[in-house]
């Protein structure tokens, strides 16, 4: 029979419970926990735990976690793994591999200069950034959604790629991208098959199907210039955005856009807004 | 030598997603997307031979395989195993004849895998020119020093004669070579090439990196020789 405890101070539990509530220093080994909820030092190890919240510091080994909610400073030795987690904070990963990863910002509005420090290797089939982060550790994502600022000094490679918020990338490399034109969007270089800069957003079928944590609504974004040097795709359509070449096989550049040069291959639409100095057939 | 985006697209007849597709995928190689100024700031070319090549066998196989093991098949990584002298007898594109040769040149009996496609590169041009079996140990004592070192496929091995008298040169496939004038190139072997084509005919009898996976496949892609380019 699973038991309940309520741990003060210093404990170390082994076995089988149900739920856990403690305050203090806790060290889990070899557990399995239907329920945890814990305040101050934690340590887990070789255990899973289906549903877990954590405030303080985390350290997790070799762990399995349903959902897991980290407010604090974790970190993962050897390879743990999740449904959904959550981390608002630092955390320094050898390895976590998730369905759902989320960069949670706690309450408060963050920016970049006081961002989680995130470390170490991440997968995930999603990955959310609802916090400013820069992109500076190891990580393969199939779809990152990011709402507050995002900043990488390489290029950002994934499958889906939503940013509503502020971006800074060197490159920004996936299947589908789709840009917020916010507070500030600045890249170099953006590829992929399908490529979207816009001025707005509501969510689509597409989007919907997407495994994740937080619930989106639609929002419009600030009026301002997205500054791109090269966009190319196979579809591309864009609003607002100041770009030096555009080349793509279906090309519609929408309104209030500044484009140096666009090469079409297929077709091309031009709104009456927008100023393009010159356009190639290739 | 390179080859705008451009005129790649045009040439293969991929689409700009696609070429991105297998960027992402590790397909391409990023060091072969090269950046250089041009009218419109900057523009991208690649090393014309390899990306045609590479895009060919990934155009040919692509349905064949998924994109996660072609990356694999397509590594530059160096596959992580020993070849003994048995396991050369296997790999039909080493003569047998040459094996005892290999075995004085390198003066061993289990080899690298940069060593084994050296051995295939030198037993293809054996058969095609008149080089000696002792001009063949000399050029296998001349290079095996280096071997070691090479932690890719990513070179390119150039045999070049004076006057019947052979000599060869490895370097790595974006550098630039300039050899004096009065040799002679005869051969030009890219050493990623012969790489693919041994993963691929050879999977399922060596433990190269790939082999984890099912053994789906057969001998489907043994019809194709080991061709070197011609210099």
């Amino acid at each position: 029979m699973r038991r309940n405890i309520l741990a003060l101070g210093e404990r170390s539990i082994q076995g089988d419970y149900g739920m856990v509530t403690a305050a203090g220093e806790l060290a889990i080994e070899e557990s399995t926990i239907k329920r945890l909820s814990a305040a101050g030092s934690v340590t887990i190890s070789h255990s899973q735990i289906k549903k877990g919240k954590v405030a303080g510091s985390l350290l997790a080994e070799a762990s399995d976690f349903q959902e897991l909610k980290a407010f604090g400073s974790t970190e993962i030795h050897g390879i743990c793994k999740g449904n959904l987690c959550s981390f608002a904070g630092a955390i320094a990963a050898e390895l976590l591999e998730c369905k759902v990863l989320h960069n949670s910002s706690g309450s408060k509005r963050s920016n970049l200069s006081n961002s989680n420090e995130w470390s170490g290797a991440f997968h995930a089939v999603t990955f959310e950034s609802a916090s400013a982060l820069t992109l500076n550790f190891e990580y393969r994502f199939q779809n990152i959604i990011s709402t507050e600022a995002l900043h990488s000094d390489h290029e950002i490679e994934c499958e889906n790629f939503y940013s509503l918020s502020q971006l800074s990338a060197v490159a920004v490399n996936a299947e589908y991208i789709f840009l917020l034109n916010g507070e500030s969007i600045r890249v170099d270089q953006v590829t992929g098959s399908h490529v979207k800069i816009k001025n707005s957003f509501r969510p689509d079928k597409k989007f919907k199907q997407i495994p994740k944590y937080g619930s989106y609504k639609g929002r419009n974004g600030k009026k301002s210039i997205a500054l791109i040097h090269t966009i190319e795709a196979d579809h591309i359509e864009i609003e607002s955005t100041r770009a030096q070449l555009v080349c793509g096989e279906q090309v519609n550049i929408g309104d209030l856009c500044i484009i140096d040069r666009v090469e079409y291959r297929e077709s091309i639409q031009i709104s009456e807004k927008a100023v393009v100095n010159e356009v190639v057939k290739v | 030598m390179f080859i705008t985006k451009k005129d790649l697209l045009n040439e293969t007849g991929i689409s700009y997603g696609q070429l991105y597709r297998w960027k992402r995928e590790g397909l391409i190689p990023e060091e072969w997307f090269i950046k250089q100024p041009s009218f419109t700031g900057q523009e991208t070319v690649f090393p014309r031979k390899q990306i045609l090549s590479r895009i060919k066998a990934i155009q040919e196989l692509k349905d064949k395989y998924s994109l996660e093991e072609l990356a694999k098949i397509l590594s530059p990584e160096v596959a992580e195993r020993y070849f003994t002298t048995e396991d050369l007898k296997v790999i039909e594109e080493i003569k047998d004849n040459l094996i005892p040769a290999f075995v004085q040149g390198f003066q061993k009996s289990n080899f690298l895998f940069i060593e084994v496609l050296i051995m295939i590169a030198l037993s293809e041009f054996m058969e095609h020119s008149d080089m000696s079996r002792g001009q063949l140990i000399e050029i296998v004592e001349g290079l095996k020093g280096y071997l070691p070192k090479m932690k890719s496929t990513g070179f390119i091995l150039l045999l070049f004669d004076r006057q019947k008298d052979y000599y060869a040169t490895i370097y790595e496939e974006q550098a630039q070579i300039y050899i004096d004038s009065r040799l002679n190139i005869v051969k030009e072997i890219h050493l990623a090439d012969l790489s693919n084509k041994l993963k691929l005919k050879y999977r399922n009898s060596f433990n190269f990196r790939f082999d984890d996976e099912d053994e789906k496949v057969s001998k489907e892609f043994n019809t194709e020789g080991f061709e070197v380019n011609p210099a």
